[in-house]
């Protein structure tokens, strides 16, 4: 039996070239450019223009990467033909006349929190292309890589706090990069699994001996040696005055508090119960806790959504005798931080946002599985001045294409934008001077944004 | 005045005698097949063939593209293959399905397929052409006489003008002319039903109505055309604007014994008025050579003696000399373990070490690519014992097979085309699971050998899947598949063995493939200089497919040779190769790299071993690799060091012990150094070029005896032996973090 690994997507493509061709476009950003792109945002930090009342500070990304199955999460299909609608049954949640799948139970107590588009539509089925177009609101071209949201709003803010304001944990997609924008715009990426016992973000203290006074010397030092060398020879990273990924990790080490933002011993066992002792509960724990600490953009990657055979097994059980799959975990992880950050107070001001590539299609193939399908998905988003207890769009009854108001991705990413407080009309500029619209072909979706 | 750009129209001599070779066939096949059509009666253009005059339409108007009906499950019930790939089965489904409501041969007008496509009736995709479109005019002359597909006549020729174009200046019109020629001799104008798309619609635009290229942006663009399953791509360029002064396209100072690379190289520059860079210093040269042929940076003493000697051909001597070596061999070895991603989790350790010495022994004797890969694609065997049987191995069963025998041997993506017919280049799903029967009959444990059994089953007809080279033909069962394939496919004639090869070796060497990505190589995305990929495939054949042949031709030219500083109008360039580009190194050149400058060794698992770049078990634990991004190989890496910069690798520079450790090591190189008498400058001087091989320049001297000052008490003395251990020891540390250490520029 041919069967890919939980984590791999059917493409297989490396996730290391992804970045790089992401990458590839901030070669030619030279250092007078960046100040030029700079100058075109007026110097402002952009994290509160007139665009009204912006209530989200901060945005958790949960990325479902490889393709959530719609019709077996937010969309089910209880009255299709049975090669459609499968296995899993509608219930009610505490929104009447909202129904979502029976694995999310825990979810379903706080639809009133959530907000369900479920006419998303795009015509790309390819992970690659289809994660570009929901995570930069742009098609890909071959002509310009974009930036996805978190490196737009790392490059519009002149923040420099302690610590990372654009963080990814576990290996994101390679969709999440910089494009052409500045390579500090990066996530900082925590790699591994958080809910392993060995887990830690390892090298976060500092060397014994070490004093503040010797790491500020340090740091003045190693980026005098690369702003010399930069003088006879070109470097991958060309835009020196950015607050690249060495100035975020000295910030980091010399800060107890920015730091203890990453220990998940300091959370009760009790709370690590609760938000699951997987990559997407203590993924969302962490996230939690960093966006407490000031974190802006957090995205937590959950692999293994990319269920061309055996779904079932794969979103309920995970693996024969398995106990959860993917759906449970999700369901566990996103309700504990929803609940979470709403007791806390934060809900408001903390976007949570559901997603991946593309939906799945209506019809199993002959493996079990659900292949791609961007025709309709849907997306869920809570908290940060979003209106939940609604459903926004409709997809016809298949869940082929949407029935009613289709959204784009550039639709959606848009909106993020403005939730966040970024004007989606903003002009950013390429390293030869092109200016390039923050989002060009999307509408915000009004209905979504109280 | 615009001209033609000369070096983008270069006919591709083994491309045409490789697709000559298909059209041929399928000519023959069409020929045989029109003899026994022809007892039918086929008065062919009269009246409107389905294949090539409807199909069309229905593509022009994007009905049969993937996000309307040519989607998998179709659209609204009604479902067309992907681009037309299909007509016979599209016939069917325009003119049979629905009880045939879709054409009404009694009241054209009336037919669904009209009024949907003209919104006459409600149709989600909105109206697509009006009545009194060319396109209505044919779909309803279509269904006037009969709706009949009678397969009239075949595409043998699209000429798509123009090819490419240099343009002197933006914002000018280019007016596009695709003519298609048959095999029936007629030829058409096909300009309105060919299907325009750009690239990057800010540069180029494009007008549907006059079929005009609207091209607003310097720089190179490209726009595609297609028609039926063809696809051609039309390049147009405009030249930067002149920075003035006197630029220099060229990094020769003689246009006499340029060699093909420059020649090719520097006229794309010189068209596009790309100014190049200056010639590398020795200490830059050294350096970029030594890490990519040896994987090690050039010792003090190396470096000394290459930066003194005054022979004119020293850097054509280097080059030769490392050639030769064994770490030569062992490196690129490792490159080439990355690309065919061979794990020890899957191969289990004694079959995993049997492939990388296998691999490593290739590289030492500098054997015939060719051969390598008939061997492997047809081994039998004892996976522990003959090295190259654990390509077979490797693969996740046949699918896994048919996609990497594609990837690595013609850097083609063919994983698409398994849910369908791949939309931007001419794999079909025949293709994908015909390659895949192919590696079926096979027992794949430790030992390979044919097996009685094992078939693919084609997911549209549920049926076993007929063995076949892609895009060839099809085998019959009593084939040896495996040896078909490996015949076809390294046969020097064969239009991607040799440029697949010859691109990745370029793109380990110059930073970015001719064409990128590298295993992507389809009409749709062609190369940057296809002329010289071409050239270098004829060379790569000629020399008897050996690698250092082609290693040597680039790393001796003058664009592998530049300077990675950029000069004014070069700095945005990072595709025309005219300065070089800079890029990460794999995690095994890194961690050596720090054990030879710090005087440390870097031990791995038993701790017998020291050399990174030896190991052959991937998945040793190591958290030094890690931390500096080996590959995991779980799946390929084409390029290395992609994990530069994550947070792990930062912290673990700052808190971990790598590199604190290793600089401050008692007999450590820092250590001795300064135990040794020598003068601060000295200490600066000594390791900088262990580290940078280079010497620091006036501007860092002036700098570091400032620091030095403040750093000592008023009347120009350490405070302490430990005050200065320390401000070293930061200086050091400060050098093997820096972009400029970790990077080959």
């Amino acid at each position: 039996m041919r069967r890919k690994k939980n984590h791999e997507r059917c493409d297989g493509v490396c996730r290391r070239d992804l970045l790089h061709v992401g990458g590839l476009s901030a070669f030619g950003l030279g250092v007078s450019d960046w100040l030029r792109a700079r100058q075109a945002i007026g110097g402002t930090d952009f994290s509160s223009p007139p665009l009204g009342d912006v209530k989200a500070k901060a945005c958790i990304l949960i990325w479902l990467d490889g393709g959530p199955s719609h019709l077996d999460l937010f969309d089910l299909k209880p009255n299709a033909p049975k090669e459609i609608r499968g296995p899993f049954m509608p219930i009610a949640t505490n929104v009447g006349g909202i129904e979502v799948c029976e694995q999310l139970s825990r979810t379903a107590k706080m639809m009133d929190k959530v907000a369900l588009v479920r006419s998303m539509t795009s015509p790309l089925g390819e992970h690659n292309f289809a994660s570009h177009y929901l995570l930069t609101g742009y098609k890909p071209s071959r002509a310009l890589t974009y930036p996805s949201i978190p490196a737009v709003q790392k490059h519009l803010s002149a923040e420099r706090s302690d610590i990372p304001t654009n963080v990814a944990i576990a290996n994101p997609n390679g969709m999440i990069g910089n494009g052409y924008l500045p390579e500090s715009t990066m996530p900082f990426i925590v790699q591994g699994d958080p809910s392993r016992p060995e887990f830690r973000v390892k090298d976060l203290d500092q060397r014994a001996g070490m004093t503040g006074s010797r790491l500020t010397r340090r740091r003045t030092f190693r980026n005098a040696i690369d702003d010399f060398s930069r003088q006879t020879e070109r470097q991958l990273a060309e835009s020196p005055t950015s607050d690249s990924a060495f100035d975020q990790a000295f910030r980091l080490v010399q800060s107890s508090e920015a730091r203890a933002a990453f220990d998940l011993e300091q959370e009760s066992q009790n709370d690590r119960n609760r938000y699951g002792r997987h990559l997407i509960g203590h993924g969302c724990l962490m996230a939690r806790r960093l966006v407490e600490a000031g974190a802006k953009f957090v995205t937590v990657t959950d692999r293994g959504w990319d269920t061309h055979e055996d779904i079932y097994l794969r979103l309920k059980e995970g693996f024969s005798g398995g106990t959860a799959g993917k759906i449970p975990k999700l369901d566990q992880a996103y309700s504990a931080l929803l609940s979470d950050l709403s007791d806390r107070g934060l809900l408001d001001s903390t976007l949570v946002i559901v997603m991946g590539e593309f939906g799945r299609t209506p019809k199993f193939n002959p493996r079990g599985g659900r292949d791609h399908w961007p025709g309709a998905f849907s997306v869920a988003l809570a908290g940060g001045g979003v209106i939940g207890g609604q459903v926004i769009g409709k997809s016809d009854s298949h869940g082929e294409r949407p029935a009613e108001r289709p959204v784009s991705p550039a639709d959606l990413v848009r909106t993020v934008y403005r939730l966040i407080g970024i004007d989606g009309d903003l002009e950013l500029h390429t390293s030869d001077g092109r200016p390039v619209q923050v989002n060009r072909d999307g509408t915000v979706i009004d209905e979504l944004i109280g | 005045m615009n001209q033609p750009f000369d070096a983008w129209r270069q006919d591709n001599p083994r491309q045409s005698q490789g697709i000559g070779r298909w059209t041929l066939a399928v000519t023959i096949l069409v020929f045989v097949l029109a003899i026994t059509d022809s007892a039918s009666g086929n008065d062919s253009i009269a009246t409107i063939d389905f294949d090539t005059q409807v199909i069309p339409v229905l593509t022009r108007y994007g009905c049969n593209s993937g996000a309307c009906h040519g989607a998998a499950i179709g659209r609204g019930g009604f479902k067309l293959s992907l681009f037309g790939s299909r007509s016979v089965d599209d016939h069917q489904e325009i003119v049979r399905a629905l009880e045939g409501r879709r054409v009404n041969l009694h009241g054209t007008a009336d037919s669904l397929l009209l009024r949907k496509a003209t919104e006459t009736m409600e149709h989600g995709g909105g109206e697509r052409f009006s009545e009194d479109s060319a396109a209505y005019s044919t779909l309803s002359r279509w269904i006037d006489s009969g709706a009949k597909r009678q397969q009239g006549r075949r595409l043998i020729q699209l000429s798509v003008m123009p090819t490419s174009l240099l343009l002197d200046d933006v914002d000018q019109s280019v007016p596009v002319s695709v003519i298609a020629r048959f095999d029936d001799q007629s030829e058409e104008d096909v300009t309105g039903l060919t299907v325009l798309s750009s690239d990057d619609l800010e540069s180029v635009a494009i007008d549907r109505e006059s079929n005009r290229l609207l091209v607003h942006r310097r720089g190179e663009h490209l726009v595609l055309a297609r028609y039926l399953d063809r696809v051609q791509p039309i390049r147009l360029g405009v030249p930067f604007e002149s920075t003035g002064g006197d630029q220099q396209f060229s990094g020769s100072p003689s246009q006499q014994d340029i060699g093909m690379i420059d020649r090719l190289v520097d006229a794309k520059l010189s068209q596009l008025r790309i100014p190049a860079s200056p010639r590398s210093s020795d200490f830059e040269f050294a350096r970029r050579l030594w890490l990519d042929l040896a994987g090690q940076l050039p010792s003090p003493e190396d470096l000394d003696r290459f930066v003194k000697d005054r022979a004119d051909d020293k850097r054509v001597k280097l080059i030769d000399r490392l050639l030769e070596t064994d770490e030569f061999a062992a490196y690129w070895a490792l490159k080439w373990a990355n690309i065919l991603a061979i794990d020890s989790k899957r191969l289990q350790p004694p079959g995993n070490q049997a492939y990388h010495e296998w691999l490593v022994q290739q590289f030492r004797q500098d054997a015939p690519w060719d051969k390598a890969a008939f061997d492997m694609l047809t081994a039998t065997g004892d996976g522990f014992v003959d090295g190259h049987v654990n390509f077979i191995r490797s693969g996740e069963g046949p699918d896994g097979l048919a996609e990497s025998a594609t990837r690595i041997f013609m850097g083609v993506r063919l994983r698409c085309a398994n849910c369908h017919d791949h939309p931007l280049d001419h794999w079909t799903q025949d293709d994908y699971h015909g390659l895949a029967a192919v590696f079926a009959k096979l027992k794949r444990g430790q030992i390979v050998s044919p097996s009685d059994r094992g078939e693919v089953t084609h997911p549209v007809t549920g049926q076993p899947a007929i063995p076949r080279i892609p895009g060839t033909r099809n085998l019959s069962a009593d084939d040896d598949g495996r040896t078909d394939f490996a015949i076809w496919v390294t046969d020097p004639s064969n239009p991607y063995f040799a440029r697949a090869a010859v691109n990745r070796i370029w793109s380990q060497l110059m930073g970015r493939g001719l064409i990128d990505p590298v295993d992507d190589i389809r009409a749709t995305n062609p190369a940057s200089h296809p002329e010289l990929l071409d050239s270098l495939a004829d060379e790569f054949i000629e020399s008897d497919f050996r690698f250092r042949q082609i290693i040597r031709l680039i790393c001796n030219s003058d664009a592998y040779g530049r300077a990675s500083a950029t000069v004014s109008g070069n700095e945005h360039d990072s595709v025309y190769y005219s300065h070089f580009l800079p890029r990460g190194l794999e995690a095994e050149v890194i961690a050596n790299a720090i054990a030879d400058v710090t005087g440390i060794e870097i031990h791995y698992g038993d701790q017998n071993a020291s050399d990174a770049i030896l190991l052959t078990d991937n998945r040793m634990a190591s958290e030094t690799l890690d931390v500096l991004g080996r590959c995991d190989r779980a799946e390929a890496c084409e390029t290395p060091g992609q994990n530069a910069g994550s947070l792990a690798q930062v912290l673990h520079f700052l808190n971990g012990g790598l590199l604190n450790d290793r600089i401050e090591a008692a007999d450590g190189r820092l250590n001795t150094l300064l135990q040794s008498g020598r003068d601060d400058a000295d200490v600066i001087r000594l390791i900088y070029k262990a580290s940078l091989s280079r010497l620091p320049t006036d501007r860092e001297r002036v700098f570091w005896d400032s620091e030095i000052a403040k750093n000592k008490d008023p009347k120009g003395d350490w405070r302490d032996s430990q005050s200065r251990q320390e401000f070293f020891t930061d200086v050091f540390w400060g050098l093997l973090t820096s972009e400029t250490f970790l990077t080959n520029h």
